[in-house]
């Protein structure tokens, strides 16, 4: 049974130029202790999965589908409890006006009631901070960047959530920084047994973290696989052209990907990548793919996926 | 010869030394790529080089010219020599200005043409670009950042100059307009000659399109290789860090790698480390470099320049172990 189950998730907003549809019918699944990466172009409906799963989309949208937590539907206590949502931006998210160990602190007495300073000594040494007992007297902008993104983590986790939904979680840090950032991830998953949904764009960062990707186009999930998988045979057009238009030695001119992510207004019975891709046909254009194995044997939402007889 | 000579640069910001002391060159056709951790001063040489800033002090040659310290009279007729593409293109075109008179700018500044060799040369770069004719007539709102992108590289160019410099001209961007950038960057060098400046953090892009890459660290510059030879050996331990930490999009390369781990922070400009600016995060240090400055100087075959102590006059540099 999967930690998380996502069942046809559908996220709709009302905006002055009308509806928009961000989410499309969305399954997905994370195993205990699985890291999942969720990739797509910017406005393909990765952060605002994201805010659905954590019950922090704004009041303007409207939600629809099932979110499953061990097999049962979560309260929305257990919700808070259970499913923990890091932001890109560290600085925004956190008190300017208070100590780190202060805002650790309010964290652990909200959730469990009682905090100590040995417990949030222990946390900042979980996410590798140095000095912890020093650092915990720091306010934010006494912090880096990468510290900064330690502290939220360290927030994050201080309950012991079962998942932990990163969106973006490097993209504004250097790469010297990020390694250590994704190291903590990953010792976070072997040492109190934290799932990870890992929202990024970066697929360098997907090679080296993730054990399955989820990618996300136009608000549908059009592939998933395992990571080797996915990287060794990508089934949908977009996937390929993702993986294609990464800067590559040796390539004399990158692939590019014409054209742009449509904003959804309604769903549609067309596949949604139809006017960006190369293989499109009529069928493309009037009946929707759905999402079922393809020629590698992961599923993809393509009527003509790649890999197969061509 | 070089199109641009920047000699001991320095600049700084007040008690901020963003950039201290930094030499460079860029032949006529050559892309240099400029790397390093964020807060490095990339950003601020490019803006030196350009003179979008006053330099402390220092020179700084386009074509012959050092505009380091000219007055902004004497500046304006050299300024149609090299111009800046700027990370983010929605903030850096005016919104109430069309596309056609965004790209006409320098042309009006450095009164070129008249009205309709203009407007010719409009239609051109939009060409050369990638764009519709008619967007002349649009406005930035409504374009995609990538065509934004587009058309802050047309207008970087209209006065043809021979310098540009690129700031994170795809930092903004998704992976597949990113391509598209990258290769219309690629491709309108190749055609038209002109050398750049191009300040990034994304190593792959810099493999992509440059020739020469410099590696800058606190404010100086402590590796310039040509790509190849910076790729396949870099000699500067925080390049090996840096490349080492720069993840790979192949899940079976990615994890058969050894990854140095920086352990520290970056130190301020307000108050560099004394000796080498690196020593303090450096996994190889000894006690000569917190004391002594380890001069930039050609180490091997090839004359690729490396500030360390630990690199040999032959080239072969201290491996750093993950
Ligand atoms: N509060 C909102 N009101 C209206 N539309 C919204 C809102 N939030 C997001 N959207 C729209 O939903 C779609 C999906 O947005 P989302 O933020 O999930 O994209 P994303 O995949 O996270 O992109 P990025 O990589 O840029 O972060 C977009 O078209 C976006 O404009
Ligand atoms: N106008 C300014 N006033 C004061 N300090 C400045 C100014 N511009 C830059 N700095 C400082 O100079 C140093 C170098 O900044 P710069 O923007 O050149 O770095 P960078 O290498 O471009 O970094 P990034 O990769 O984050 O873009 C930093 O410490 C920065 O805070
Ligand atoms: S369904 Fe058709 S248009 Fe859509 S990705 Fe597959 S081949 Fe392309
Ligand atoms: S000079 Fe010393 S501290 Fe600096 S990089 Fe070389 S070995 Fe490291
Ligand atoms: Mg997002
Ligand atoms: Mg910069």
């Amino acid at each position: 049974m999967s930690l998380l189950e996502v069942q046809d998730l559908t996220v709709r907003f009302r905006t002055e130029e009308g509806p928009v549809l961000a989410v499309d019918e969305a399954s997905f699944s994370v195993a205990t202790r699985e890291v999942v990466a969720l990739v797509g172009e910017s406005g393909c409906g990765k952060s605002v999965t994201a805010l659905a799963l954590t019950d922090l989309l704004p009041r303007n949208a409207s939600v629809a589908g099932a979110i499953q937590l061990n097999g049962v539907r979560p309260s929305p206590r257990a919700r808070g409890r259970d499913i923990a949502y890091i932001f890109q931006e560290p600085m925004t998210s956190l008190n300017p006006v208070l100590t780190v160990g202060r805002q650790i602190g309010e964290v652990l007495k909200r959730h469990q009631g009682a905090s100590s300073r040995a417990r949030i000594i222990e946390l900042l040494e979980l996410v590798g901070i140095p000095l912890p007992g020093r650092r915990i007297g720091e306010y934010p902008h006494q912090l880096s960047g990468g510290m900064r993104q330690r502290v939220m983590i360290a927030m994050a986790v201080a309950c012991r959530p079962k998942l932990l939904v990163a969106d973006e979680p490097t993209t504004a840090l250097d790469v010297t920084v990020q390694a250590g950032i994704l190291d903590v991830l990953r010792n976070l998953r072997d040492e109190i047994g934290t799932a990870l949904l890992l929202i990024t764009h970066d697929l360098g960062v997907v090679a080296d973290i993730a054990d399955r990707v989820v990618v996300m186009y136009a608000g549908r999930v059009i592939e998933q696989a395992g990571v080797h998988r996915l990287f060794a045979h990508p089934t949908h057009p977009y996937t390929r052209g993702l993986l294609d238009a990464v800067p590559t030695p040796g390539r004399p001119v990158l692939k590019e990907i014409p054209g742009r992510v449509p904003v959804m207004r309604a769903t549609s019975d067309a596949c949604t990548f139809a006017d960006r891709c190369w293989r499109v046909t009529e069928q493309c254009r009037s009946v929707r793919p759905v999402l079922e194995p393809g020629p590698a044997g992961h599923p993809a939402r393509c009527w003509h996926p790649l890999g197969g007889k061509e | 010869m070089s199109v641009l000579e920047v000699v001991e640069l320095v600049k700084h910001f007040g008690p901020v030394r963003a950039v201290d002391g930094v030499s460079l060159h860029i032949d006529k056709g050559e892309v240099l790529g400029l790397v390093g951790e964020s807060g490095s001063g990339k950003t601020t040489l490019g803006r030196c080089v350009t003179r979008l800033v006053p330099v402390t002090s220092g020179q700084v040659w386009v074509n012959g010219n050092d505009i380091a310290h000219l007055s902004r009279r004497r500046l304006r007729p050299l300024r149609r020599d090299f111009n800046i593409v700027f990370q983010d293109p929605s903030s850096s075109l005016d919104p109430r200005m069309r596309v056609g008179d965004i790209i006409a700018e320098p042309l009006r500044l450095h009164r070129i043409g008249d009205r309709s060799t203009r407007r010719a040369r409009v239609a051109e770069l939009l060409g050369q670009v990638g764009l519709q004719a008619e967007m002349a007539r649009w406005y930035p709102h409504e374009l995609s950042g990538g065509q934004r992108q587009r058309v802050s590289v047309a207008r970087a160019l209209s006065a043809a100059p021979s310098l540009l410099v690129a700031d994170e001209p795809t930092s903004a961007l998704d992976v597949s307009v990113q391509a598209s950038v990258l290769n219309l960057i690629g491709r309108l060098q190749a055609e038209l000659g002109f050398a750049c400046l191009f300040v990034t953090h994304d190593l792959a892009a810099v493999e992509f399109l440059a020739q020469r890459v410099a590696v800058m660290y606190l404010g100086v510059l402590v590796e310039v290789a040509t790509r190849d030879e910076l790729f396949a050996g870099p000699r500067h331990p925080y390049t090996q860090a840096l490349l080492s930490a720069a993840p790979l999009p192949d899940p079976v390369a990615q994890r058969s790698r050894q990854r140095i781990v920086l352990s520290g922070e970056v130190p301020s400009p307000v108050d560099p480390p004394p000796g080498c600016r690196f020593h303090p995060r450096c996994p190889v240090a000894i006690d000569r470099c917190a004391v002594e400055v380890p001069a930039l100087r050609p180490v091997g075959p090839s004359g690729a320049l490396t500030a360390c102590h630990l690199v040999a006059d032959d080239g072969s540099a201290p491996r750093l172990a993950a």
